[in-house]
């Protein structure tokens, strides 16, 4: 497009704000969060996507933490609409009322995504460290009175997946159009607490039947299942490939190539208040680092499957070997693959205990859920 | 799957959450949903632009006949209507 034979972006995930009234033992924000004082201001915010539609972004997932905790938001929303970006909410539900749903729906926003975190008050209170589910029906009924598209996300892990069509059935009682069931993945706070969190086999094959029996009982939900990592023989497609179609600004303005790569501990990340978007994307040292299959290690290097999946997760491999340019260990072929078959053969006769808990800054401590 | 009678006497309108418009970076038509983006070829677009609700897929089919005067005109509009159905871009109003 640029004459390096790099595509625009497509996606742009923008990360409002770190704070969010959730705990989740599995939140995949970096462990050491942006403070209030740290944010991008609106001005900043409103220059990012004046940026990213002329870079080519066709649609804008407004996300956190908890994104509505930003008095700004419809503000966003207006501008994503004036610059035709397709804006997508993702949220957890806590503080969406109904005139809050009708102003961003009068602003032109495209769909909310909302986090549910079982099918009960019980799981929901054990994973979210509080309670958080009746403001969450009550946010699902908001947005379908809006008018607006609801998808219904989850994930799944060993308190959650023996319940996965009770989940099934709340999402289409709230009036869903599609359900994204996700298998917990491995970063941040989820990697501390992955003995508490990591299912057996057999959880996994039972829920993926129960997920199967669900779809032929005729439902015109649409459901998608992200692969668990830790029983896959291959990694997944990491963003679709390191700066190839997605681009997360967090919220303290660092630019990143997936929402979690500032765990790579000497990734200088650009920041757009430094630097244009555009810059960013096609010629900051970060964004090119792990483009395309040049960079690739063996057994990337030569394997036919370097295209689908474009080596795996970098942040993954750094987690797990602390070097974040060799294959992700999920790979069979990987030289660290026993990293994974280890951690997952050990479920079974872990000892589980309690799940350690998010505290966010500004938010009171919390105290371990009945 | 949408059956026959409805694409006979159904009217097919974008749905209500999908987004069409032309990307000037990529010099292509795209058609936005809330987790994908579409890159259109332009004849697709020049379909989906007909499916206001107004027509019928024969008034659709009707339009690009008067236009291009060609014989596969009505089986290629059936067949990527059907497919633009189920990938749930288009939706049918009730047959008048």
């Amino acid at each position: 497009m640029d004459g390096t034979g790099v595509s625009p972006p497509a996606s742009l995930l923008a990360e409002i704000t770190h704070r969010c009234p959730l705990h989740c033992v599995y939140c995949s924000n970096p462990l050491e969060l942006a403070r209030r004082e740290d944010e991008l201001p609106t001005e900043a915010w409103l220059r990012v996507l004046d940026e990213a539609a002329d870079l080519g972004v066709l649609q804008v997932h407004l996300s956190g933490g908890e994104p509505l905790v930003r008095p700004d938001l419809v503000t966003l929303v207006e501008r994503a609409t004036q610059r035709e970006l397709y804006s997508n909410l993702i949220t957890s539900g806590v503080g969406l009322t109904r005139v809050r749903a009708q102003a961003l729906r009068d602003a032109g926003l495209g769909a909310v995504q909302l986090s549910v975190q079982g099918a009960d008050t019980a799981v929901s209170r054990l994973i979210a460290g509080g309670e958080f589910w009746e403001q969450k029906m009550a946010a699902a009924r908001h947005v379908r009175e809006a008018g607006l598209p609801l998808g219904v996300n989850v994930v799944l892990h060993r308190h959650n997946l023996p319940q996965v069509t009770a989940v099934l059935e709340l999402a289409a009682a709230l009036g869903a159009e599609r359900v994204e069931l996700a298998n917990a993945q491995y970063y941040g706070w989820a990697l501390r607490n992955r003995t508490h969190l990591l299912p057996t086999r057999e959880m996994l094959r039972k829920a993926e039947d129960d997920v199967a029996q669900y779809r032929r009982s005729g439902t015109t939900m649409e459901i998608l299942w992200v692969v668990p990592d830790y029983y896959a023989e291959f990694p997944k497609p990491c963003m679709n490939g390191w700066g190839r179609l997605f681009l997360t600004v967090a919220p303290d303005g660092r630019a990143l190539p997936c929402p979690i790569a500032s765990v790579i501990p000497d990734l200088e990340c650009p920041v757009v208040t430094a630097q244009s978007l555009r810059s960013i994307w096609y010629t900051s040292s970060a964004f090119n680092r792990y483009r395309g299959v040049e960079w690739m290690p063996d057994p990337c290097r030569s394997c036919p499957r370097r295209f689908e999946d474009f080596g795996g997760c970098r942040c993954q491999a750094f987690l797990l070997t602390g070097n974040a340019a060799v294959t992700d260990p999920v790979c069979i072929y990987s030289p660290h693959h026993s990293l994974v078959t280890d951690a997952a053969a050990a479920v079974d006769h872990a000892d589980h205990g309690a799940p350690s808990y998010r505290n966010h800054p500004g938010t009171a401590q919390v105290s371990t859920p009945r | 799957m949408v059956d026959e009678g409805v694409i006979a006497g159904g009217r097919p309108r974008l749905r209500a959450k999908a987004r069409m418009r032309y990307d000037s970076v990529r010099r292509s038509f795209v058609l936005l949903l809330p987790e994908r983006a579409v890159l259109l070829s332009d004849t697709a677009a020049e379909i989906l632009r007909l499916c206001d609700g107004s027509r019928t897929a024969a008034g659709v089919v009707a339009v690009l006949q008067d236009k291009y005067h060609d014989a596969s005109v009505p089986g290629d509009v059936r067949e990527f209507l059907q497919q633009a159905a189920q990938k749930g871009w288009i939706e049918w109003t009730a047959p008048a």
